[in-house]
């Protein structure tokens, strides 16, 4: 089994073996958030260009980390932070009814050549404290309880990636850096 | 030759007497629906001393029981691991980051305080007496008990943790005011890495960090019967029951068990509710 403290994003054979299977399960997960029935009725325009910005913020995320992929090949860390981002933006168009089909590029361009680089792990890190960030802020934007249920549970599972990440780096005793999210949310 | 001789008929024999019987009781019902109201207490007499009942006072459910639901429950935390750091459940190195916790609750409680003010209310700066007694003590009972009170202590914290970052999360849902839905998350994401880092800490290196629920798979258990502890249990953040299995094996070949589960009715701090 591989070891889950070193500097390496590999994880356990056992977490590869859920991650490769991750991807189908993205809608029942999606179910499992809560009983409320969410949708795009009853969202202002401003919600709704809210959800877009955190859809595409996303979508961003996830191309990030398939650009990781192509430099850790198979690795079971990007390949399950990949995963996830993609099924975060599915839900979001799912609750807003808005094709998960644009990324924000800016987001994109300014990591792709950091998210390649030596320090991906850390890079990966900050990306997913400020993400956090972001969808904490937009939580209190939301005059829709569905949409901030939604958006809640996003926040708290960045926020362990977080924690998962801090712990691959080597730094999982930094409590510093596994229990204060220091970075700022990204600005739409 | 013997004579028959008529029984003599006494003038009340049981037929009569039910035939008058009932003929009494059916002209006492006609004369009181005929009767005037003279008024009066109506309601059924009394009979000794004691008080009568004392009704609960009407609890209304809003976000600042929310707000001091969680208060309560900070301070629920900080009571269990005061208490499980007395005993001296926990390594050197686990000490390290419960002393962190432990602040992090304190200051969850002032900012829920503050929350709280704001919105007009009372803050409720003590533990929730209701989790304390179904949750808190029995566990306290059963790790004070254990067979091994540092695994306990380390589970009894995470699944704890992971009650928090669950509340929090759930009553973002259903809380109505957008401020108030944010300083919930707020605390409730910091709450979910307490949760991740001690599930990492204390399992990832043999289990793994990410938990089955993510594939749909069924929920897995140690080689020993102990639920375990993932850093990121589903691709989603959750709100449903944390499983709880600490102390010794019991006669019957048990260990004590319980679940967790986010605020209801019952755990609510409700406004007439006083420490």
């Amino acid at each position: 089994m591989t070891s889950t403290r070193d500097d390496s994003p590999q994880l356990t054979d056992i977490d590869l073996r859920r991650k490769l299977l991750a991807g189908g399960t993205a809608a029942l997960a999606l179910t499992m958030v809560g009983g409320r029935a969410a949708s795009a009725a009853g969202l202002s325009s401003d919600e709704l260009d809210l959800l877009k910005f955190a859809q595409g913020l996303e979508l961003a995320l996830h191309d990030l980390y398939d650009e990781a992929l192509q430099i850790d090949n198979n690795s079971a860390a990007w390949t399950a932070m990949a995963n996830s981002h993609e099924s975060f933006a599915q839900a979001i168009a799912g609750l807003a009814g808005l094709s998960a089909n644009e990324r924000n590029d800016e987001l994109f361009s300014n990591y792709r050549v950091a998210i390649r680089g030596e320090d991906r792990v850390k890079v990966a890190y900050d990306l997913e404290s400020a993400a956090a960030a972001t969808h904490i802020d937009l939580i209190g934007k939301l005059s829709d309880a569905g949409a901030a249920e939604v958006i809640a549970s996003i926040a708290a599972a960045e926020s362990r990636h977080c924690v998962v990440l801090a712990d691959v780096l080597g730094k999982g005793n930094d409590l510093g850096l596994t229990l204060t999210n220091s970075a700022q949310p990204i600005e739409a | 030759m013997t004579t028959h001789t008529p029984a003599q008929n006494s003038g009340f024999d049981r037929r009569t007497l039910l035939r008058r019987g009932g003929l009494t009781l059916g002209l006492g019902a006609f004369l009181s629906a005929c009767a005037a109201d003279f008024g009066g207490d109506t309601a059924p007499g009394r009979v000794g001393l004691v008080e009568s009942e004392t009704m609960l006072p009407e609890g209304t459910v809003n976000d600042v029981v929310y707000l001091r639901t969680m208060q309560s429950l900070e301070h629920s935390v900080v009571e269990l691991l005061s208490v499980l750091i007395a005993g001296g459940h926990f390594t050197a190195a686990q000490q390290s980051y419960i002393d962190r916790f432990i602040a992090d609750h304190v200051a969850a409680s002032e900012a829920l305080g503050q929350h709280i003010s704001e919105a007009g209310g009372e803050p409720y700066a003590c533990e929730n007496t209701w989790v304390r007694s179904r949750f808190i003590d029995p566990v306290l009972a059963a790790v004070a008990s254990s067979d091994d009170a540092s695994r306990d202590a380390r589970s009894s914290a995470h699944a704890f943790e992971t009650m928090l970052a669950h509340s929090y999360q759930h009553l973002v849902g259903i809380a109505s005011a957008p401020a108030i839905r944010h300083g919930l998350m707020s605390l409730g994401a910091s709450a979910a890495r307490r949760s991740a880092l001690l599930a990492a800490q204390s399992s990832a290196s043999e289990f793994g960090y990410f938990g089955p629920e993510i594939n749909g798979e069924a929920v897995e258990t140690d080689a020993e019967g102990f639920p375990i502890g993932y850093a990121l249990p589903a691709v989603f953040g959750q709100v449903g029951q944390i499983p709880l299995v600490v102390g010794a094996v019991d006669d019957e070949g048990a260990r004590y068990s319980t679940s967790l589960q986010t605020p209801a009715e019952n755990t609510f701090v409700y406004e007439y509710m006083s420490c």
